[in-house]
């Protein structure tokens, strides 16, 4: 198989204090993270996790906006670190971005149309001014914008959800092969929630690009992808095929948010039932063991001592929880393995 | 049903704009009951959070309370001057912000925070109501003495509900008071705030958009749009039988373990509050418009025991 983007073992670390005030700190933001992305089979993957898990994190690194401290990016098997000029170029033009603020992105001083002409003339997408326009409007068109109805206006003259839509057609003109959307849909509203990753779920499915979407949201994490990762304090809790994860989650941090949720459903008990996990009581930070196991109701002594490594909880998931230990360990890179579709051949 | 605590009528509040008059909300009439949770729904710009503002009296120019009264137990919260609205805030009327992670001050010890705010009101705590207070939402009285800063945002946001049940008020106001939250400490949070709801047999309006939460946590649900109130109901009549086409929609788009590859969006975009439509505000963007939608203003009228809709729909089947 061809791999398109690659993450090997990468870890990720933010040092604070060590001047003149407090002793230095290090904060792993992520740690151990390893996923392939192949580029003939499209894959819709979710990484979920709070605000603190890493995420956004791991979408820096992936995007080569970050540096990893440890381990390796891989674009067609190049390190980002590595590549040329040209490698460079082909990487932006292959590897696109959506974020989660769709008013920032934009320059308010600027007509939308500035937005979407700036990709066609720096990639070199069009022979003429015609054919760029034509470009436009197919993008546009192909996230449920009207062009004469968004063209020549400027950004306060749209909605959220309006715009977000502009920057996903942003991302289409590439025709890119990856779509990494870092939270696309927390800053809209409800109703147009859907449409929005309608859009994304039909690219994947229509124009074959991949996508990673990193999201709080396990509920539409769930309506569009296939798999999915849970991140806890930058570590993965639990990762697999959604319908599996979602439906018998293992670890018990899985379990717990899923049981969480508040079901848009009246008289569920969400407001009655005792939560089983301790809360945290102050910001600890577990040195050395598994870091949820302060709030963890299943936690034993050995999740302080030392943390979980991913057990195979089955042929298409693992969890990091020493509750699995009969299950055979993921060595490595093998997480890549379990995020591929139709995971690993059975051991 | 319980004795009504806070009886809006008429309710407008108007932004002056160069462009012009933003009605943010507008001619809203609600009645809350004693000891009910209350929670408030509507897309961003549709009023739900100015009109708590202008119960709390915080609307900011160019906004301004154009109209309308707030009744609460005989007195008007609209018409209070000054003095009058300090001497409410807090004691009467709380509120638990959106984020508590910015609400706190960072250079005061938990417990000096809240101290200060009761000392205000001239009912200052000894240590003993200190550490109740803070048991209370949760926490260990030695929480009294640590910083903002050493407490997770659970935790800080367990301390501004402290805050705001300190003087025992009647009406609390709370605005996504945990959405920067994980879903668990949501729980746990949304948990004590419903427990010390109960035992202060205090009013609760909840103000957000997470209609999971809202299913929960609210016993009524009121649903605004376009700075209008267009359905009030039960929770389970808003959820089983909404008769709102706007509510309708709104359920419908809810993403739930249900539905894969599901998606239901609300057509059209949101209505632009300095040039809205005429007729019904939702007219544009609904499925079951009727030629007068578009010139005919409906009003909220009851369209069940106790649940009302502002809908021609409803107009119609009645006369």
């Amino acid at each position: 198989m061809s791999v398109l983007l690659e993450a090997r073992q990468v870890r990720k670390v933010f040092h604070s204090g060590g001047g003149m005030w407090g002793v230095p700190h290090e904060n792993v933001a992520v740690d151990g993270f390893s996923l392939r992305l192949d580029d003939e089979v499209p894959a819709f993957i979710t990484i979920a996790g709070e605000s603190g898990s890493g995420k956004t994190t791991v979408a820096r690194l992936l995007l080569g906006f970050a540096e990893p401290s440890g381990g390796q990016v891989l674009y067609r098997g190049r390190d980002l670190r590595e590549l040329d000029r040209e490698g460079q170029r082909q990487f932006r033009h292959e590897v696109q971005a959506i974020f989660q603020d769709p008013f920032e992105v934009y320059n308010p001083f600027y007509k939308v149309d500035h937005i979407l002409e700036t990709p066609i003339s720096r990639f070199g997408l069009a022979s003429s001014a015609a054919q760029g326009r034509q470009l436009i409007v197919e993008a546009l068109e192909t996230v449920g914008l009207r062009p004469e109805e968004t063209l020549g206006r400027y950004p306060h003259q749209l909605s959220g959800g309006q715009r977000q839509r502009i920057t996903i057609a942003r991302a289409l003109l590439l025709k890119p092969r990856l779509i990494i959307a870092d939270e696309p849909v927390s800053m809209v509203d409800a109703s147009l929630r859907a449409t929005i990753l309608e859009s994304l779920h039909r690219l994947h499915r229509e124009f074959g690009i991949s996508f990673l979407y990193i999201t709080h949201d396990l509920t539409t994490a769930y309506q569009v992808s296939q798999r999915l990762v849970i991140l806890y304090h930058g570590t993965v809790a639990e990762a697999g095929e959604v319908e599996q994860v979602i439906k018998n989650p293992k670890h018990p941090y899985t379990q717990e948010l899923i049981r969480s949720i508040p079901v848009p459903d009246p008289g569920q008990g969400w407001i009655e039932e005792p939560v089983a996990e301790k809360e945290e009581t102050e910001e600890s930070l577990v040195a050395a063991g598994c870091r949820y196991a302060p709030r963890c109701p299943h936690a034993q002594p050995r999740c302080l001592q030392a943390l979980p490594p991913l057990y195979r909880t089955g042929p298409e998931r693992a969890a990091a929880c020493y509750l699995y230990d009969s299950a055979p360990q993921l060595a490595g890179e093998e997480l890549s393995q379990v995020l591929e579709q139709g995971g690993a051949p059975h051991p | 049903m319980a004795s009504p605590l806070l009886e809006i009528r008429d309710l407008r509040v108007h932004f002056e704009t160069r462009r012009g008059v933003a009605r943010a909300v507008n001619e809203v009439d609600l009645t809350l009951y004693s000891g009910e949770r209350f929670g408030l729904v509507g897309e961003s710009g549709s009023g739900k959070t100015t009109l708590i503002l202008a119960l709390l009296r915080m609307i900011k120019k160019p906004g301004f309370i154009a109209g309308g009264k707030a009744l609460m137990e005989g007195t008007d919260l609209l018409a209070l001057d000054p003095e009058q609205v300090r001497q409410t805030r807090l004691a009467r009327v709380a509120m638990i912000p959106q984020g508590a992670m910015n609400s706190l001050n960072p250079v005061l010890r938990i417990g000096e925070q809240l101290a200060l705010t009761m000392r205000e009101h001239g009912q200052p705590p000894g240590e003993g109501r200190l550490a109740e207070l803070l048991q209370a939402v949760g926490l260990k009285p030695e929480v009294a003495r640590r910083y903002p800063h050493e407490l997770s945002g659970g935790m800080k946001q367990r301390v501004c509900i402290a805050q705001a049940i300190s003087l025992k008020p009647r009406l609390i106001l709370a605005d996504e008071p945990t959405s920067a939250l994980d879903v668990v400490v949501q729980r746990q949070i949304m948990q004590t705030l419903r427990s010390l709801q109960e035992g202060l047999d205090a009013t609760v309006l909840l103000v957000g958009h997470d209609m999971g939460l809202m299913a929960q946590f609210a016993q009524r649900l009121g649903i605004m749009y376009g700075g209008k109130l267009v359905e009030v109901g039960t929770v389970e009549q808003i959820f089983r039988s909404p008769q709102h086409p706007y509510t309708q929609l709104l359920i419908a788009s809810i993403p739930s373990f249900e539905k894969k590859g599901e998606f239901k969006g609300i057509p059209g975009v949101g209505l632009s509050l300095l040039n809205p439509p005429g007729g019904c505000l939702f007219h544009p963007r609904c499925p079951k418009a009727l030629p007068r939608c578009a010139s005919q203003e409906p009003q909220l009228r009851e369209v069940a025991p106790q649940q009302l809709a502002s809908c021609l729909l409803h107009e119609e089947a009645q006369a």
